[in-house]
């Protein structure tokens, strides 16, 4: 495993790792990923470590976003990568991208880490459990010293669904098709939770005088 | 097509799209560059939501965190290892479970064989209800 740990380590060095060559979805880049889950199947370790570095700062830079800390994050990132270790053996080639059933996983774990939040929201001593989001408090958002914080809490307070479709379409790369089927839903779906998304943020920032 | 109702058509495509036309059908996008040549409003809502875009693409960065691939890999590594272990351990676990099930099993068995038994090998003063079906099968087999 060390030589894969290294691999990883090598390729994971720079947190720009040649993004473009990383995050291209289109076919040719299915494919290779196609090709590793083929191995990853097979138990090959190296071929998971490829994928990983392949796609986890995306699923990363998502799931920060959506959760609004680095550490939960990360965690979403792990169990969305341990599923595909585990279901590498049911892989079928040439249907769904890699890389859609691997944000579909995230957003689903995301929607479903929300969730559980705000249960926990409910009960006493909720802080102890909850931990704090790296992002700045309400008082310096309000205060309206940092526009980057105000807008990424706006998208914070948006419901789960909308917050991963706007965060999707805000990587600039996919179609909105493809966003509603990492959504499982339709495209007119998607469409009409981007109007709303983009309504609400464009009414905040109007209120802040942002925009 | 009024040109309040194709601006209120551009502004819809322009929520659900953004301001890249590239996101677009062509035939959609041709309309909109059309429209942006002879239309100060709809040049105002493009403009519009194009900074809007800009904020939330900017907003929707996150640094990666270093060593980030291989803490997965490590992750994973580590759960592979616990289950392994797990499994390994699994007849030690199961041979001490299954022990006192089946010396449960055992004693009850005994218990429930002490009062439920039949004092008889009659069937019927059993009130056995498949005893004479068994009775016939068994007689058939001797045919």
């Amino acid at each position: 495993m060390s030589a894969v740990l290294r691999l990883v380590a090598d390729s994971s060095g720079g947190s720009s790792v040649a993004a473009a060559e990383l995050m291209r979805p289109d076919r040719a880049a299915a494919d290779e990923d196609d090709a590793l889950m083929a191995r990853v199947a097979e138990g090959d370790q190296r071929a998971f470590a490829r994928l990983v570095a392949r796609h986890s700062p995306r699923a990363q830079a998502l799931a920060h976003r959506f959760t609004g800390s680095a550490s939960e994050a990360e965690e979403i990132v792990q169990e969305a990568f341990w599923r595909v270790w585990r279901s590498a053996g049911r892989w079928a080639a040439g249907g769904a991208m890699f890389s859609t059933w691997l944000h579909r996983v995230v957003v689903n774990l995301c929607v479903d880490h929300d969730r559980r939040r705000r249960i926990r929201r409910l009960l006493p001593f909720a802080d102890a459990f909850d931990p704090p989001s790296d992002e700045v408090g309400a008082e310096r958002v309000a205060a309206g010293r940092d526009e980057m914080a105000a807008v990424r809490a706006d998208i914070a307070r948006l419901p789960a669904r909308q917050r991963a479709a706007l965060l999707l379409s805000a990587e600039g790369e996919r179609s909105n098709a493809e966003i509603a089927r990492v959504l499982q839903t339709s495209e007119k779906a998607v469409e009409s939770m981007l109007v709303r998304a983009r309504r609400t943020l464009r009414d905040k920032l109007s209120r802040r005088g942002e925009i | 097509m009024s040109d309040r109702s194709v601006l209120e058509t551009f502004a819809a495509r322009l929520g659900a799209r953004g301001a890249d036309f590239s996101r677009w059908s062509p035939e959609h996008a041709a309309e909109a560059r059309a429209l942006l040549v002879r239309s100060a409003e709809a040049r105002a809502l493009e403009a519009q939501t194009r900074a809007l875009d800009d904020l939330i693409a900017r907003a929707a960065t996150a640094d990666v965190p270093n060593g980030l691939a291989f803490r997965i890999v490590a992750d994973v590594a580590s759960r592979r290892s616990e289950r392994f272990e797990w499994l390994l351990g699994s007849p030690r676990r199961f041979g001490l479970a299954g022990a006192s099930f089946g010396a449960a099993a055992v004693a009850a068995g005994v218990l429930i064989g002490a009062f439920a038994t039949p004092q008889t090998s009659d069937y019927a003063s059993a009130g056995v209800d498949f005893g004479p079906a068994l009775v016939v099968a068994v007689a058939d087999e001797d045919i």
